[in-house]
Formats: C-alpha cells, structure tokens, sequence
C-alpha cells in the first residue's frame, strides 16, 4: 500500500537520505558560489556588460610622394597616370587621400611672355574611391605660374581627424575602417595647355608652343588604432 | 555560422514536430500504459510538438532582421509562449513518471493547477499586459523542479541497498538520467565556466537584444543562471554516482552519456576562452571557433540529440505498444528521425569543410544505408526488449490513480487550444508593437 506522501518512503532509508543530503547540500553550495561569483566577485563586470561602449579612432598617417612631368604641347590633353604603391597598402589599413600639386612656369624665354593657361583635371574611373565627396578638388587652373592643388578624399568618412564611435566592439571599427580596395588602381590626370603670347616678339627665334608642367602626387594612407 | 545556427532550428522543428505527431499517434494507440505512463507519453508527444514550433519561430526570428519589418514580435512572442508548454510539461512528466510524486488525484489536481498557473497563466497575462521577461515568468524553474524530481529518484534507486537493487531500479535510474540529459545536456557542458568563472557562462543574458538594449534584468538573468547552476550540480551528481558504480561493477550507459557531455564542456571551455586566438590553427577569428563549437554542441544536442534520446525513452520505457498494427508507424518514425538527423549532420559538416559535393553525396548515401540498417537490425530487439520499471520494485513506489474517462483527449486539444492562442497573443503583441514597447522602456531605464 502506498503512502500518501511521496516524501516519506524516499527519506525512510538512512542510507539514501545520506546521499540525498549530500546531493541537496552540493547543489545549495554550488549556487551560493554561483550566485557570489554574479553579483559579487564578477558584478561590476556582469553589470556594465550591456553598457554601450565608446570608442575613440585615431589615425597615424603616412605618406608616398610621386614626382612626374610632361610637355604639353599647345591645346593639346596629355593624360599622366599613378599608381599607388602595393607596399603602402600592406603596410596600413587603408589609403585615406590624394593629393595632387601642379606646378609649372614659363619657359619660352621671350622677354615678356605672360603664363601660359594650364588647366588639370583628376578623371573619375574605376578607381574605388569617394568620387562624389563634396570636399574633393577634381579640377583646377592657373594662367599666372600658380599652384594648382586637386585633392581627391580616397577612404569614405576618413578625413584625418580622431572620431568617436558609440556602439559595437573595437574589432567591428577596425573592420570598418580596414579596406584595401579604396585607392588601389590608376589615377588618372588630364592636363590641357593654352599658350599666352606675348604682346610682341622680340626674339625671332623663340617659339612658344609648349609648356613642361611637374605634378607631385602623394598619396596619405593611414594605421587606424580603436580605444 | 549564423546561418548554420538558423539551419540547425528548423531540423530541430522538423525533428521535434515529427516525433511529437508519431508519438502521440502511437501512445494513443496503447492501451496497456499505467495512468502515470499515459501521462507522460502524452506529454512528451505534446512537448515536443509545441518544442518543434519553438525552434521553429526562433529560425524564423534569426531571419526576421534581414528585412525592415517588424515581425520579429511575432516569432519572439511565439518562441516565448511555445517555451511555457516545454516548461509547464517536463515539470509535470519529472512529477508523475517514472515514479509518481503526485500519488493521489488530489495531489494530481493541486499541482496540475500550480504547473498550469506558474507556467501558463501568470507568464501569458504579463505577456498580454505589456510585461514580458520578467522574473514572474519563472524562468529556469523547470530545471529546478524536475532536477530535484528526478534527481531525488534516480539517487534514490542508483544509490538503495544492494538487497533491493534490480533491473527494474536500475532502469527507473537511467530513465531518470535520460530524461535529464534531455533537458540538461546543454547545460552541462558548460561545467567548468561556471567553476571558473568564465564570460561565456556568467554573461549568459537571454535579453540581450544587441549592445545596450537588455530585455531582461539583473535579478531575471540571475535566476536563469541559478537554474543553470543547479541543472551542473545535479550532472556532477550523476557523474559521481555513476563513476562509483562504476568502481564497485557496475557501470550503466549513463556513465558514457555523462562522460561525453562532460568531456565536451571540458574541451569546450578551452575553446570558449580561446579570445581571437584558435586553438586548432585554422586561422579563423576565436569568434568563428566559437560559432562553430557551440553549433556542433549545445545546439547540436538543443535540436537534434534531446528528439533522437526522447526516441530512444519511448521505444525502450514501453510507451508504444509494438503489434503488426503499430509496428510500421514506429519503424517509420525512427528512419524518419535518424535520416533527418543524419542527414541534416552531413549537411552541417560539408557547409563547414568543403568537401567535394559527389563525395558528400556519397557519404550520405553510406550514413543513411548506416541508419536504416542500425533501424532494420536493433529495432526489434529494442522494442522486443522494453526495460521495465515496475516488476521487481515494491509496489509502494506506485500508487493507482483512475484517470477520468477522455481526459487525456482533452489534454491533446487543451495544446491545440494553447497553440492557437499562442498565435493570437503573438499577432496582437506584433500589431500593438508590444515588444518594441518595452524595450524602448528597458533600455532607457537602463
């Protein structure tokens, strides 16, 4: 006949009732260590774990400057190619900018010869790069022996600048800002000349017909650190 | 490997759903079973049907962020009320089989009433008040209440007087440890991250929405930690039980199961903590590692190993009445369950290593002739050879409870009932943007 309460044919041997002591006790001992280990000794760190981190992103440049020339004859587009380096690429984590200096003077040697007109446009191709960033300077002129400066901004969002990040992890930001396709490929610089004049000729055997015109390009890449 | 993850749920739901039906079928057909028997043979078909639509709509709540809806309630909800069904059932099955705690239908009603309560009631009034994940829910109860049953039961049988120690006490210990395995084996290999403290077991946060949105709290992310620890303690347990039978001769199969799950917790911790280092050098991230590990344990025994062990109890405890009648729905319900599982393995592992697709096909092909072979060979002396529980055990141990006429028909129809109000609280939860709701009130909280 069975008794009505469960409870009592389990704890009538003394024997088990032993071991089912020793496995109540063990199992209460466990989860006071357990409970001990949340909220005391791994507390701080089991609270703020949904906290929203902030992360600062820095970045260390470097660069690699390009020096080339051509001659341009007279109304004439000659087009200059450059190809950043594979090692600067390996090297850091992305290329951030383009910079583009043009410079040239007036080398007829005609007493009087004003500047010529020189007139540089960096081409958009299939370069992977912020084409349509509105701080880019994709074309230029200069008819009096000045700089022209384009700058092309290479890495979407990168301008230099530490950024602060709310959100997400340091390895999620490294990512983002690690991509070797920005920037790898051939630039590409067209460059047109209009040659001035001078008022008079006074050298019969002076032709101004050309101009040499030196562009330097320097390409900033850049290292990112995520604190 | 998120993917993977997604995957694995809907075998799991296949799996889960297709035992739950064929269960149910075959249970309803044997007449033989006590009332206790009729129970949890019941139960545990429906647990595993309404377990099936949990996985289910946690694949589907995976992919729901894909798109700019916001139908992840929906299947967040749904996953949710599915898992009061599990909770309320294995509580109920751990109270009446193998040995019944409830002895009398007064106690039945009383505690049917609290599961009912606890499980249901209460966790679906706060659902449709706008109050999910609270501590009210009891979460991680179930782990609690049939630990300490069957726990009690199993020590008490494992562990009685040489003298009274049979086949019959030995088989209500295993089934016990079956039946914690099913419901724990997940747990228990994460053993030596609660020990030492690991990030992966004491950050465990079922709220955790994505980085600073936390649906649950403190105190609820406590509790379910608790309910983890206890579900180690009793694994220990076993483990201990089984490794000193084991000395004094005699060894049973639970002593390979706990070994394995506890086998597996110990490389896993190694792996787990691995950082962004890996342990096995294949140059992917700790994270992949990690992916990886949890996909092929935790999730793996989740959704595919607790269908096949639940099988294995229903076949072997006698819950099917194997005649010329039942006998080809049976067979059919263990090919279906070991090809899909199989299968679905194969399927886990060539999207992992690349192998070549002839070669998996052909492996397939081997593993599933494997399968049914194992099926055509052992299925008949599994089921020839039931193990009892009864026959040698003093009579003490089970009482005889007369169950009304048809109220276990009604029990089937009352989860066909939960299941559609399920679907409904979920359409208004989604509707009403009730999750949404209480995040935004959580988070900013928080």
């Amino acid at each position: 006949m069975s008794n009505q309460n469960v409870l009592k044919d389990i704890f009538a041997d003394k024997s088990v009732r032993n071991k089912l002591s020793i496995f109540y006790t063990f199992a209460i001992a466990l989860m006071i260590y357990q409970g001990a280990v949340f909220f005391v000794i791994k507390g701080d760190d089991i609270s703020s774990k949904g906290d929203i981190p902030n992360f600062t992103i820095s970045f260390t440049e470097s660069s690699e400057s390009f020096e080339d020339s051509r001659i341009v004859n007279d109304e004439s587009r000659e087009i200059i190619v450059y190809t950043p380096s594979e090692a600067m690429f390996s090297t850091n984590n992305g290329m951030g900018m383009l910079m583009i200096n043009v410079t040239y003077g007036e080398t007829s040697g005609e007493i009087g010869d004003p500047c010529d007109t020189v007139s540089v446009d960096l081409v958009p191709n299939s370069v992977v790069a912020d084409w349509n960033n509105e701080n880019n300077v994709l074309t230029g002129t200069s008819d009096d022996c000045s700089e022209i400066s384009l700058q092309l901004m290479v890495f979407p969002g990168y301008n230099g600048l530490p950024t602060q990040q709310i959100g997400m992890d340091s390895t999620h930001w490294q990512n983002i800002w690690t991509d070797q396709s920005y920037g790898n490929g051939d630039f590409e610089l067209g460059m047109e000349v209009n040659v001035n004049q001078p008022p008079g000729q006074f050298a019969p055997t002076i032709q101004d017909n050309d101009e040499e015109v030196f562009v330097t390009w320097k390409s900033v890449f850049f290292t990112v650190a995520v604190e | 490997m998120a993917s993977n993850t997604t995957e694995l749920l809907f075998i799991g739901a296949i799996l889960s759903i297709a035992l739950g039906f064929f269960a149910l079928r075959l249970v309803r057909k044997n007449e033989k079973l006590k009332w206790n028997e009729e129970i949890a043979g019941h139960l545990v078909a429906l647990m595993f049907i309404t377990k099936g639509i949990h996985y289910a709509s946690s694949g589907y709540f995976n992919q729901s962020f894909q798109g700019d809806t916001t139908v992840w309630q929906f299947w967040a909800q749904l996953l949710t009320i599915c898992d009061y069904a599990f909770g309320a059932s294995i509580v109920m099955i751990s109270l009446v089989y193998p040995v019944p705690f409830l002895r009398n239908k007064k106690q039945l009603k009383i505690a049917t009433s609290i599961i009912v309560l606890v499980w249901i009631l209460i966790p679906l009034m706060l659902d449709v008040t706008g109050n999910p994940w609270t501590v009210f829910h009891s979460m991680g109860l179930l782990y609690l209440i049939a630990g300490l049953a069957w726990g009690t039961i199993y020590i008490n049988f494992r562990m009685m007087n040489h003298t009274e120690r049979n086949k019959s006490s030995l088989n209500i210990a295993i089934v016990c440890g079956l039946f914690l395995t099913l419901q724990m084996g997940h747990i228990w290999m994460m053993w030596p991250g609660m020990l030492l403290q690991a990030d992966y077991f004491y950050f465990v946060d079922l709220g955790a929405v994505t980085t600073g949105v936390d649906a649950t709290s403190t105190m609820f992310d406590y509790f379910w930690l608790a309910s983890y620890t206890f579900s180690i303690a009793v694994g220990f347990m076993i483990l201990a039980v089984e490794i000193y039978q084991s000395i004094n001769g005699e060894t049973s199969v639970m002593m390979y199961v706990m070994s394995f799950y506890f086998i597996i917790g110990a490389v896993g911790y190694a792996v787990l903590n691995a950082g962004t280092s890996t342990i096995f050098g294949l140059g992917e991230t700790g994270q992949t590692v990690q992916v990886l590990w949890k996909t092929f344990t935790t999730q793996m025994h989740f959704t595919i190993l607790r269908s096949l062990i639940a099988m294995y109890i229903l076949l072997k405890y006698g819950f099917f009445d194997i005649n010329d009648e039942t006998k080809p729905l049976a067979k059919l319900m263990a090919i279906i369950l070991i090809v899909v599982a199989t299968s679905a393995t194969l399927e886990l592992v060539q999207s992992i290593i690349p192998i070549n697709q002839m070669l998996t096909a052909a492996l397939l092909g081997i593993i599933i002739a494997f399968g049914i072979g194992w099926e055509e060979k052992s299925f008949d002396s599994l089921v020839a050879n039931t193990a009892d529980i009864r026959d040698y055990v003093d009579k003490k141990w089970f009482p005889s409870i007369q169950l009304p006429d048809g109220i276990l028909r009604k029990v089937d129809y009352s989860y066909l009932i939960f299941v559609i109000v399920a679907v409904l609280i979920s359409l208004i939860v989604w509707q009403t943007d009730g999750l949404i709701a209480a995040l935004i009130e959580r988070s900013g909280a928080n």
